[in-house]
């Protein structure tokens, strides 16, 4: 009994930690971008703002079971997908739900958050909707295909798929990482990860500025409220991740945020500086030459 | 007994004596004429049974001392003799059987009945035969190879016919040449040895040219290919009781003669009529192919049929005695074959529809006539060799004869000709079963023509005014529609009610069909019995039992539940002796069926056929657990195939796939033969079997998978058979050959060559697995047909279970099984939803649907269960097939297969996400507003499925112990267990936690909206969005469902090109072009036929010369 | 000089008409002369039975008492001869069946060449 109240003392702080970092490096990204466009920006505590406002708006509308529940299932992915991650490594508070699987079953944890959400903006009838989840699917299984080349190259480097054992394994300085020891993994699952981010030049799936396109199309008040939360979550659980794959993990909170800070930033420096792909480009990228980046790192696993 | 003596003398005095009967009226005459033929059929059926009496076995019947006639008082050299052996009692018994029943047919029909003269000539022609089988001297054999010929001649001018005046004048002047050829061969051997006694001439020495003519003549009776234009001719020009007559009962005697001759002809000789037979066989079946007349197809099908016979007698002795192999195939050719031309007789009174073209009369008459379409289903079974007709047993024992020989061309001529026969039988066949806006020959999967929808009353709440509107314009619109179809309908049904009369009696043809079966079980029972494997006979009965049943016409509903209880008896017998690898599939294929049937109880009334084939089709699966001979598991595939077949071709517009299907499952099936043949004993995995068995079998079980390449049969029959049977085939029967793997897999693990021992059969399974998965996914995504993405997504699936099962490891075991078990559960609960929604929607097409999560939200909860389950999204079942699968894939060290394998799973999502939108979600449209949930009995098997999957989620130790125990013993142990938690070399998975932490991820955030957007939280109606603009006003223009992927289809652009459709539509297309030129050497005139037929004899004779 | 026996002139004389039958079987165009043709093979062949059935300077086969002092060797064989009548019989019930045909043909043809009656082919 008082296992379990501890674990959940555990699992409070640690989303507590990741909820307000997510948000806090949001809001500072979302500065970060304004300045290289030249503009002043908003403060860095507008997501904040904006979730807070979300979710106290007096009135909202719902489609129907499924639209309802789509937020759900959202952040239920977000915070799965997290708690399946051991965040700092050898930390007890921090190793969260690492114990129920290994990174397979974060990776498969991944869909079930994009899944539920795409079938309750399916509900609302909203055209934009399913056409920004088509782009969205479309473009995932693309960049999905040199990450899990890349984790199968990391899995046999080290003989294990648990993040913890991957983790283990780059202790003891920054050539231990796997940026260094398998470099080709690292590029092509870098690669990956900024089409994870849909940010540019991977951002057609969203199309923030021409058309409010995609899941979030008719979503409102607490529901859009809930799927800003999810954001600053799953980011932090996304960067943590990969952290934990390529760069070494992180054995305290600042090493951490420092990592995890930099990683964000490679996707806005990207983003910021390279126009967008139409899907079907997009696609056709992903499974050129990251898809051959990663099948070399495979290969040079086998031979 | 009664001497041979009596078998010509009656019916040839007879025959002179009839003009004198006829004076005492015709009917005596008639009666006088078939009481002769029943006494000719009931002398060697005496001889028989006093022989089957008196003699212990098969061995002691087969040296049975023939019973001889030597006339004038003289021995045999100066005298003829005449003498029945078993093999003459048998063919005699069934050449005047067949004769008996050819001449009652001709008798009962209603037009062009047999005049006196005709009987007379008929008469003849059976005493030439009857001489021809018993005589054992070459001149007498001469004189009644003349009297069947000259009657044959006369008989074939007899229907008046300008054509059949043309085809008999062609006729004789071959038959004239030919008996030059004889008369020639039998003086020269009179020089050479001074006998002409067959018990007489020497065995040997010098006399190899004029035996040589003598065979010569006898192969020109029997219609070799090329030369035998003639008698194509006469087959599709005759009165088809005449036809019957010379296919049936002519070419036997001279069949006959020439097995007589045999022990005379030296090895040159046998190989040389073994090649005339092969070449016959193969060429008239690539002819046939392209023939629209049936009774020509008829023709060359009779033609290949005595060309199979020419090669049995020509590749000499095998397992068992060439006499038994000769008289299944003779039997079952006559009886099949004379069949088939009275039935061309009986359906076609007015010469409408010989033409296989002309196909409007048919349906109409399979609706009218089903027990006579039923009776066609059988003779053409037997024809085409399945099971258990005689000639399957025959088609077994001469492919096992010649394999051990080496003689590979001829098995591939065998198999191939056979493969064909049973196409151009069995296209003819579905021009019966199709209805009549199935388009047939599909080759290509396309978007088919919708239901016509039903106008449902379209009352009631409709979301806005304008949406009012729209259905205002629709109705307007279908009532335009029903007006014009209205004009059109009564033609159509004009055209599909001609009415069908049968033009006589069926009786003989009933009676040939029932001695097919009668024949064909006893050589089952006589086949199987010496491995004590009778009990493989049970799905037999079942069919038996359930044609009874269906011709009492009971109610489909009661038949089932006979089928239920009778498979659940089964299985509580079955299942207890069962341990290991066959129990996992026995309840996947018995208690899955069971799963399966529940939701046709749907059925109102008497469907007939369903309910029986679909208990036989479990039964015969039912076999393949317990098995154990080669025989035995072979009968029992080609059963459950041919069943299988009979339950798709059901299907609305399922013809063409269905031949696809039953040619791809029949090719498949001789793939396996010939490498059971190959194995030492029995079918279990030996250590020593060559790998060409290996890869043989894995062929044969690959077909049943679909595994990319040889899966195109798949997504038409899975699609276009009826909804319910759609899911037990994909649930059901597709693991059929996953156990056969799992079974033989022994067979798969040698290396193929010495040098690399990593390269194993089982590697390349691998690959074709993993690329089956990313093939299915694929084509799954760009289909707008809903039944064709669930048939696609099998065949992906069955991609994954081919993968796990050729990593050849404990977890791949386990995951293998883990996916059939799961994948029965998941894809009985997607088919059977869809069935429902198809059912109440009345189209396939996914666009057309829509919205449909609020008029049928159980079928769309159930259906997202299923596409959770599919896609390996945690926490539900999937995710611990995907977990076994990469990890057991990189413990292998296959990192290839395994990227390979999650980018099939990614697209999965594609086509899933798709699905369920497309149907359930989105904008639902005006003509579905009213409609219900999906029926009872739909529902039922699909929560029974949810509960299986929710279940194995919550607790997946429930499920995946018992299958560790089951393979036990087979690899070491590379998974342990903690606690629930499963422990692998690379990482670990802990189903129950992951369920934990799911429900609290999910419950917190629903309890936060459920408590915040308590008030004022407002559920809007369909049309309360805002898009381009404007507020939308009808489904059509919002619901985004059509070419939903149409980015991926330009990025992968040529990738998805369908290769292996491309490629067996070019197998077909070059069989055609064969059978296309082939026939060009078949002018019509007469000269050139007998040029032909001067040119084979010199060619014969030529290649005496070389093979000396 | 080559010496030609009866029996060997007989059976090449009938070779000969064998081959003329059947090149006229070939080649001619009108039904009757095929016919003809057909009664010129039957005969060859006939006489090439005999031929080869025959014993030069042999005795008729009857049991007398010639037969006892010549010896079996010398007698006719009479088994060829019985077949050449039996041939015969049967060729002449062919030739009268293919004329039969012929009339019937010209009846619904309303020809005798042979080029034009081929509605059936391939």
């Amino acid at each position: 009994m008082k296992d379990i109240a501890m674990k959940a003392l555990y699992t409070l702080i640690s989303l507590f930690v990741i909820l307000n970092y997510g948000l806090l490096l949001t809001g500072t990204m979302a500065r970060v971008r304004a300045k290289v466009q030249g503009r002043i920006g908003q403060p860095v505590y507008q997501p904040y703002i904006d979730i807070l406002k979300n979710n106290f708006l007096r009135t909202s509308i719902y489609h129907g079971v499924m639209f309802f529940l789509g937020p759900v299932f959202r952040l239920a992915g977000g915070l799965g997908t997290y708690l399946f991650i051991p965040v700092i490594f050898g930390s007890t508070i921090f190793s969260n739900f690492a114990f129920s699987g290994d990174l397979l079953l974060v990776m498969y944890f991944i869909f079930f958050g994009q899944l539920g959400m795409a079938l309750g903006a399916g509900q609302s009838g909203h055209p934009y909707s399913p056409i920004g989840v088509s782009r969205g699917l479309a473009q995932m299984t693309a960049f999905e295909l040199p990450f899990a080349l890349a984790v199968i190259s990391i899995a046999s480097q080290y003989g294990t798929l648990s993040i913890t054992g991957i983790v283990a394994a780059q202790q003891g300085g920054i050539l231990n990482w796997v940026a260094f020891t398998n470099p080709l993994a690292m590029v092509a699952g870098m690669i990956s990860f900024l089409g994870m981010s849909m940010d540019n030049p991977f951002s057609i799936v969203l199309a923030p500025q021409e058309i409010p396109i995609g899941p979030p199309t008719e979503m409102n008040a607490g529901f859009l409220g809930m799927l800003q939360t999810n954001r600053a979550i799953f980011n932090g659980a996304k960067l943590v991740l990969f952290m934990n794959l390529f760069f070494g993990g992180a054995g305290n909170l600042l090493v951490m945020v420092v990592k995890t800070f930099l990683l964000y930033f490679y996707v806005v420096f990207v983003g910021a500086s390279f126009p967008r792909f139409r899907p079907d480009q997009s696609i056709r990228f992903f499974l050129g030459i990251p898809t051959l980046i990663g099948i070399a790192a495979v290969v040079l696993q086998m031979v | 007994m009664v001497s041979p003596i009596y078998a010509i003398a009656i019916p040839l005095g007879a025959a002179f004596l009839l003009p004198l009967f006829e004076k005492a009226g015709k009917n005596a005459a008639k009666a006088l004429v078939l009481a002769i033929l029943a006494a000719l059929t009931a002398l060697p059926v005496s001889w028989l049974v006093v022989w089957i009496v008196n003699t212990p076995n098969l061995a002691g019947l087969l040296r049975v001392s023939p019973l001889a006639v030597d006339t004038g008082g003289f021995p045999a050299p100066i005298s003829i003799r005449l003498a029945a052996g078993i093999g003459e009692a048998l063919v005699m018994a069934l050449v005047n059987l067949t004769a008996f029943l050819g001449i009652t047919h001709m008798l009962v029909r209603s037009q062009a009945k047999p005049t006196g003269k005709t009987l007379v000539l008929l008469l003849t022609l059976v005493t030439g035969v009857n001489g021809l089988i018993l005589t054992r001297d070459l001149f007498n054999i001469f004189v009644f190879l003349e009297i069947t010929s000259i009657s044959t001649y006369a008989l074939i001018a007899s229907n008046g016919s300008k054509r059949a005046y043309e085809a008999g004048f062609k006729y004789i002047i071959a038959g004239s040449i030919a008996s030059s050829i004889y008369l020639v061969g039998v003086i020269y051997l009179y020089r050479l040895t001074g006998s002409l006694s067959l018990d007489h001439l020497p065995r040997s020495g010098g006399t190899a040219i004029a035996l040589m003519l003598l065979t010569t003549a006898l192969l020109l009776e029997l219609k070799p290919f090329p030369a035998n234009g003639w008698s194509l001719d006469v087959y599709q020009a005759a009165d088809p009781g005449i036809s019957a007559m010379v296919s049936a009962v002519g070419a036997s005697g001279v069949l006959f003669v020439l097995y007589k001759l045999t022990p005379l002809l030296s090895p040159t000789h046998l190989r040389l009529i073994a090649g005339s037979g092969a070449v016959t066989f193969v060429f008239s079946q690539v002819i046939a192919l392209r023939q629209t007349d049936v009774r020509r197809m008829l023709g060359y099908s009779s033609t290949a049929q005595i060309g199979l016979m020419l090669l049995v007698i020509g590749s000499g002795r095998g397992t068992i005695p060439t006499i038994v192999l000769l008289g299944l195939l003779l039997g079952n050719h006559m009886l099949s074959k004379a069949g088939l031309f009275w039935v061309t007789d009986l359906i076609d009174g007015n010469r409408t529809i010989a033409s296989m073209s002309d196909s409007g009369s048919l349906p109409a008459l399979a609706r009218n006539k089903p027990l006579l379409v039923a009776m066609i289903g059988i003779l053409l079974a037997a024809l085409a060799g399945l099971p258990p007709f005689p000639s399957f047993w025959a088609k077994w024992h001469l492919v096992s004869a010649l394999v051990p020989n080496g003689r590979w061309l001829l098995v591939a001529v065998v198999l191939g000709g056979s493969l064909m026969e049973a196409g151009y039988l069995f296209r003819w066949f579905t021009r019966f079963t199709k209805a009549s806006e199935d388009p047939g020959d599909v080759h290509q999967e396309r978007i088919p023509a919708d239901v016509p929808v039903t106008t449902r009353p379209q009352t009631g709440t409709v979301s806005s005014r304008s949406g009012k509107e729209a259905l205002a314009r629709q109705a307007a619109s279908t009532a335009a529609a029903t007006q014009a179809t209205t004009q059109t309908i009564p033609q159509v049904v004009r055209q599909a009610e001609q009415p069908v009369e049968i033009s006589g009696s069926p009786v003989p043809t009933i009676i040939a069909t029932l001695v097919l079966v009668f024949g064909g079980i006893a050589a089952a029972v006589g086949f199987l019995a010496p491995n004590q494997e009778l009990i493989l006979l049970v799905p037999l009965a079942v069919l038996l039992i359930g044609a009874l049943l269906d011709t009492l016409r009971i109610p489909s509903k009661i038949q089932l539940l006979l089928g239920m209880l009778g498979i659940g008896v089964y299985s509580w017998l079955l299942l207890p002796s069962l341990g290991g690898i066959p129990l996992v599939f026995g309840l996947l294929f018995l208690v899955g069926g069971l799963l399966q049937m529940i939701a046709l109880m749907q059925r109102k009334g008497h469907q007939p056929g369903l309910a029986v084939l679909v208990s036989t089709l479990l039964f015969s699966l039912g076999n393949l657990l317990f098995v154990q001979s080669r025989l035995g598991f072979f009968f029992s595939w080609e059963l459950m195939s041919i069943v299988s077949y009979l339950l798709i071709v059901r299907g609305r517009a399922a013809s063409g796939a269905a031949l696809r299907y039953l040619m791809f499952s029949l090719g498949g099936a001789y793939s396996i033969l010939v490498g059971l043949v190959l194995l030492p004993t029995g079918f279990a995995p030996h250590a020593t079997s060559s790998l060409w068995a290996g890869i043989l079998l894995g062929t044969g079980f690959l077909i049943k998978i679909g595994t990319v390449g040889l899966h195109i049969w798949l997504p038409g029959a899975y699609a276009e058979a009826e909804d319910e049977v759609s899911s037990l085939l994909s649930s059901v029967l597709s693991k059929a050959g996953l156990f056969m793997l799992f079974t033989t897999a022994g067979l798969f693990i040698q290396p193929l060559l010495r040098s690399v021992p990593g390269v194993t059969l089982a590697y390349l399974l691998g690959w074709l697995g993993a690329l089956t998965a990313l093939a299915g996914a694929f084509l799954a995504v760009f289909q707008e047909d809903i039944k064709y993405t669930l048939a696609y997504s099998s065949m992906g699936q069955m991609g994954y279970m081919l993968l796990s099962f050729a990593l050849m490891t404990q977890l791949g075991w386990i995951n293998s099984m883990y996916l059939a078990v799961t994948h029965l559960l998941f894809k009985t609960m997607l088919f059977v939803a869809i069935a429902g929604v198809v059912h109440r929607t009345g189209t396939r097409l996914m666009y057309r649907m829509g919205g449909l999560i609020s008029r049928m939200p159980v079928s769309f909860f159930s259906v997202l269960i299923g596409i959770i389950a599919l896609s390996g999204v945690p926490p539900l079942t999937g995710f611990g097939a995907k977990w076994m699968l990469y990890t057991a894939l990189i413990e292998k060290g296959w990192y290839l297969q395994a990227g390979m394998a999650f980018f099939a799973s990614a697209i999965a999502f594609l086509y899933l996400f798709r699905l369920i939108h497309t149907i359930f979600l989105g904008q639902l449209k005006d003509e579905h507003r009213e409609i219900r949930e999906a029926p009872l009995w739909y529902l039922v098997p699909q929560l029974i499925a949810i509960i299986g999957i929710m279940l194995v989620s919550m607790f997946p130790n429930l499920l995946i112990k018992p299958l560790e125990m089951a393979i036990a013993g087979y690899f070491p142990q590379t998974i342990a267990w903690q606690g629930s938690t499963l422990v692998s070399t690379l990482g670990y998975w802990n189903g129950n936690a992951v369920m934990y932490v799911t429900m609290g991820v999910f419950l917190v955030p629903l309890v936060w909206l459920l408590a915040t957007r308590r008030k004022h939280n407002q559920k809007v109606r369909q049309f309360n969005i805002v898009y381009s603009a404007e507020r939308p006003d009808r489904p059509q223009t919002t619901h985004y469902a059509y070419n939903f992927y149409a980015p991926y289809r330009s990025a992968l652009g040529s990738f998805l090109t369908p290769w292996a459709t491309r490629f067996w539509k070019r197998v077909l297309s070059v069989v055609r072009v064969v059978g296309s030129s082939t026939r060009r050497i078949y002018s019509g005139d007469g000269q050139t036929y007998a040029l032909y037929v001067l040119l084979y004899a010199i060619v014969l004779m030529l290649l005496l010369r070389g093979g000396n | 000089m080559i010496q030609v026996t009866i029996t060997q002139a007989m059976t090449a004389l009938g070779l000969l008409l064998a081959i003329i039958g059947l090149w006229g079987i070939l080649t001619r165009r009108n039904i009757i002369r095929i016919i003809i043709a057909f009664t010129i093979l039957d005969t060859g062949v006939h006489l090439i039975m005999v031929g080869l059935g025959y014993v030069t300077k042999g005795t008729a086969p009857i049991l007398d008492g010639e037969l006892a002092a010549l010896g079996t060797l010398n007698v006719v064989d009479p088994v060829p001869s019985a077949l050449v009548l039996t041939a015969i019989v049967i060729g002449l019930a062919v030739t009268a069946l293919m004329l039969s045909y012929a009339i019937r043909l010209y009846q619904t043809y309303h020809t005798l060449s042979i080029d034009e009656i081929k509605e059936m082919k391939w």
